[in-house]
């Protein structure tokens, strides 16, 4: 096998296979060291090795049945969970689930949690209370993974610590398309095993694109224990450094064999990647195929801002040309106004204010009013727009609970007066 | 469809005819690098056409600027059937052995699943990315309605306009001066689709990647690199997921900006290794669309002038030593008392110790901002690039070592470290800063140095590994 300066010319079938044998076999002792160092050293283990007295912990299983809901409704179902029947509305839509309970937190630093149901819209945190602050409900986001189980390691989380006293699900999401079922939560002690399965969970979460997809991608979910980005990187750098060493030891040195070890590294981590884009292509597949853009727009974020948007373009507005104010309670861009102003396009808006600029207003213009305005109030009676000491002439054109549509009559001096 | 059809095809075929063109007297070309530039600079075109097209006056129509195109097209190809060009230098490759081959098919596999998947994609979701229906379509959703080009004016102007006068602002304030190529590559496909509201008016950006992988891999094998390693290029650059971000979420600009100004230094290359002209001119029309492309892209657009402009005028050692000094000197003037000019027609051009304003791209106070966690965070341990930067990294302190991996691609290099030292003194040095904390847009200012980072890396280890074969 005398592959030294092999890598100056071509090289033949069996010194590229010799070559890959020796970077994979350098690969798998890189993998090897690496695995037992890192659970030999990772710090959020250490804690959670030394349980609180007993010997042998066993886990804990709470069933879903026995979950108390607290907010919104839900119903046990024969099998021993909890199926969500219906959501608290409030400023978020939401059902809380708890139970009271009394464990040290050391000793489970692991939760598996059993799901049915689950959309990859729904947002399902576990929410606990402890001793060391009762006062406080700390939460973790449990990810979903596409099928109905899922692990997360608690043990970095500063707040699990002292004596659990009262723990739960707080979910959010519309639960229209099916019903969410809660199985079980269990609660697990520190395990190598555990924490290797929930790493690789970790890795393989399907997190689907967001508005910050195009700004950055983490790689893993928050809170995370491992980048695989910097597992592949460790994995390949030591699988050089093998290489190296044999190299210095049998004098062979292959450049393809040194490639491999960093190729093979990068395809792992692009494959890991890959099978995110497959996870969202389905789940892109699964809303949008076989529709018509009207429909696509339908079943996309803020269907309703579309349905509003389109109906105001079809039915109240006249043609694009005139100017129209969009008002909403926000001083920043905020989502809404932004995407209404698109579905309404080609009208010509300007997005800025809460409020009229009065000045700037003239006859024939057009006041949209994006939900309600806190200061900013329409007198029937005198056709009066008013905000702080201002008030605008307008007409009403159109009004439903998505916003109102006005239509500028003329500027008004500060002080309020009624029409002729 | 055959409108969609030929807004995707036309532009690409008229590009490439006149790239052929234009390198062809070179002697040193492939279909590669052809497909790859052509289809860039036949949307540039493209894009300078519908500007001609609306300063004439004269109403938009799809089929009148497509059969110009048609039209531009056939020139090209009469013009290369009178020209006189010399041979083309074929590469030297052998047979391929039976692993190189699984090797090769291995790599074009996993680009050919990313990609399908990514089409797909493009192909199902509507418009996505908050700032493409917040900054870039909206401009052509309004010139599609109006059939010309309304003008887009700042909230002040729009504030002050008449009611009765046509003209837009923007929902980010100063979206209304960003440049047009992108509303303008938009409303092309909104154009040929007779629609401003369908998906497939976002293929461009799926055929933009596709030519940057096969610009990159034409220049790889104009340089002697071996099929491949070029594949292998292909493979690193386009499946990083950061690209592929760009591509599936179609209809930002950076994936152009990154696809113009990766491929203009790649010409640049060519021109510094065998000095044809053809390969400046391709650089500089390179340049000249990245300045049209994005606000940064005037600084890139720079970057690639200033490193045709050092291989050039290539200083002797007393003349280095005077613009050093006279560099040290300036800095010291700026320090000191600070400039400020006001250039007729162009702007304010202010620089002191406090901050810096620049015609037409705008003010930044100047002061050190700790961001590397962040940067750190952005390049080693998210999933953004992949091992890029690590081997980069690797390769850069190899590089103090190794003086043959320091001069394979110098003019690469050059345009890497500038590049970097551009997009690093933003985040460390201005208020811009904001933007690498909250990780907005520093993968996007990150992306632009990509495709030369694999074009560096690539070209180091043949370098390393002694293996370009020479032509």
């Amino acid at each position: 096998m005398n592959s030294n300066n092999s890598c100056r010319g071509r090289i033949s079938n069996i010194e590229f296979l010799s070559a890959l044998g020796i970077s994979l076999l350098a690969l798998a002792l890189s993998a090897m060291i690496l695995v037992v160092g890192y659970l030999i050293f990772f710090p959020g283990m250490a804690t959670h090795m030394k349980p609180s007295g007993r010997n042998e912990i066993e886990p804990r299983t709470i069933r879903g049945d026995e979950l108390r809901v607290r907010l919104g409704t839900g119903s046990a179902t024969e099998d021993g969970a909890m199926q969500l029947t219906g959501l608290y509305k409030a400023q978020d839509t939401r059902v809380i689930l708890t139970q009271r309970t009394s464990f040290e937190a050391r000793d489970y630093p692991f939760v598996e949690y059993r799901m049915r149901g689950r959309d990859a819209k729904d947002s399902v945190y576990l929410i606990w209370i402890s001793s060391e602050s009762p006062g406080k409900v700390s939460n973790m986001p449990l990810n979903w993974h596409g099928n109905n189980v899922g692990t997360v390691f608690l043990g970095m989380q500063s707040e699990w610590s002292g004596r659990i006293t009262e723990i739960g699900l707080d979910v959010y999401g519309d639960l229209l398309d099916q019903p969410l079922l809660i199985s079980s939560l269990t609660f697990l002690p520190a395990s190598s095993k555990e924490l290797l399965h929930t790493i690789w969970l970790e890795w393989t979460v399907f997190q689907g694109w967001t508005q910050k997809s195009a700004n950055f991608l983490p790689g893993i979910p928050e809170h995370g224990i491992l980048s695989p980005t910097l597992a592949m990187a460790a994995w390949s750098s030591l699988g050089l450094i093998i290489l190296a060493g044999i190299s210095w030891f049998t004098r062979f040195h292959n450049l393809v064999a040194y490639t491999g070890a960093v190729v093979i590294p990068w395809i792992v981590l692009d494959l890991l990647w890959q099978a995110h884009l497959s996870t969202q292509l389905e789940e892109t597949k699964y809303l949008f195929a076989g529709k018509s853009q009207d429909e696509k727009h339908l079943a996309d974020w803020s269907p309703e801002l579309y349905k509003y948007a389109q109906y105001l373009k079809n039915e109240v507005l006249p043609e694009p040309g005139a100017r129209i104010f969009l008002l909403h309670d926000s001083e920043k861009m905020t989502y809404s106004r932004l995407r209404i102003q698109y579905y309404l396009l080609p009208h010509n808006i300007f997005n800025y204010d809460r409020f009229p600029r009065k000045k700037a207003t003239r006859p024939g213009d057009y006041i949209l009013v994006l939900g309600t305005v806190n200061g900013l109030e329409f007198s029937p009676e005198t056709n009066t727009l008013k905000w702080k000491d201002k008030s605008l002439l307008v007409k009403l054109v159109d009004s439903r609970s998505d916003g109102s549509l006005f239509r500028v009559i003329k500027r008004k001096k500060n002080r309020v007066v009624l029409p002729p | 469809m055959i409108g969609l059809v030929t807004s995707l095809l036309l532009p690409w075929a008229c590009g490439a005819v006149w790239v052929l063109w234009l390198l062809r007297k070179s002697g040193r070309w492939n279909c590669f690098l052809i497909a790859g530039h052509g289809y860039l600079l036949g949307v540039f075109l493209t894009t300078l056409l519908i500007r001609a097209w609306s300063s004439l006056g004269l109403l938009l129509n799809y089929w009148s600027m497509a059969g110009t195109i048609l039209a531009t097209t056939l020139i090209g190809l009469a013009a290369i059937c009178l020209q006189a060009a010399p041979a083309r230098q074929a590469p030297v490759s052998s047979r391929l052995e039976k692993w190189e081959l699984a090797v090769l098919a291995l790599f074009l596999a996993l680009i050919l699943y990313r990609y399908t998947t990514i089409l797909q994609e493009i192909m199902l979701r509507p418009l996505y990315p908050w700032d493409v229906w917040m900054n870039w379509a909206p401009k052509a959703v309004v010139w599609y309605h109006y059939n010309e080009l309304v003008p887009w004016v700042s909230v002040e102007d729009w504030l002050r306009s008449p009611s009765n006068a046509l003209a837009y602002t923007a929902g980010a304030s100063d979206a209304w001066k960003y440049p047009v190529t992108i509303p303008l590559l938009q409303l092309w496909g909104m154009m040929a689709m007779g629609t401003s509201d369908n998906t497939f008016i976002y293929l461009p950006w799926f055929i933009a990647a596709c030519a940057l992988g096969l610009a990159l891999f034409g220049h790889l094998r104009l340089s002697g690199v071996s099929v491949v390693k070029s594949t292998l290029a292909c493979y690193l650059l386009m499946n990083l997921p950061f690209i592929n971000v760009h591509v599936a979420l179609a209809g930002y600009v950076d994936i152009w900006l990154t696809a113009a100004f990766g491929c203009a230094v790649f010409a640049l290359h060519e021109w510094g290794d065998c000095r044809r002209w053809q390969y400046g001119l391709l650089a500089l029309l390179l340049a000249a669309m990245c300045t049209q492309l994005k606000i940064p892209g005037v600084i890139l657009g720079s970057i690639v002038c200033l490193i045709l402009l050092s291989s050039i005028l290539i200083p002797t050692r007393r003349v280095w030593l005077i613009l050093v000094a006279a560099f040290l000197a300036g800095l010291l003037y700026v320090v000191c008392i600070g400039l400020d000019l006001s250039i007729p027609g162009v702007g304010r051009l202010a620089i002191s110790v406090d901050g810096i304003v620049l015609p037409y791209i705008g003010q930044y106070k100047i002061a050190y901002h700790p961001v590397y966690q962040e940067i750190i965070n952005t390049t080693l341990v998210m999933i953004n690039w992949n091992l890029l930067w690590y081997i980069f990294i690797v390769l850069c302190l190899g590089m103090v070592v190794n003086a043959r991996s320091f001069g394979a691609a110098s003019l690469v290099l050059r345009s890497i470290f500038l590049a970097l030292f551009f997009i690093l003194f933003v985040y460390f040095f201005t208020n811009r800063y904001i933007y690498a904390m909250d990780y907005t847009q520093v993968n996007r200012a990150l992306i632009y140095t990509i495709p030369l980072l694999v074009f560096y890396i690539i070209h180091a280890h043949s370098s390393l590994c002694g293996t370009h074969q020479t032509d």
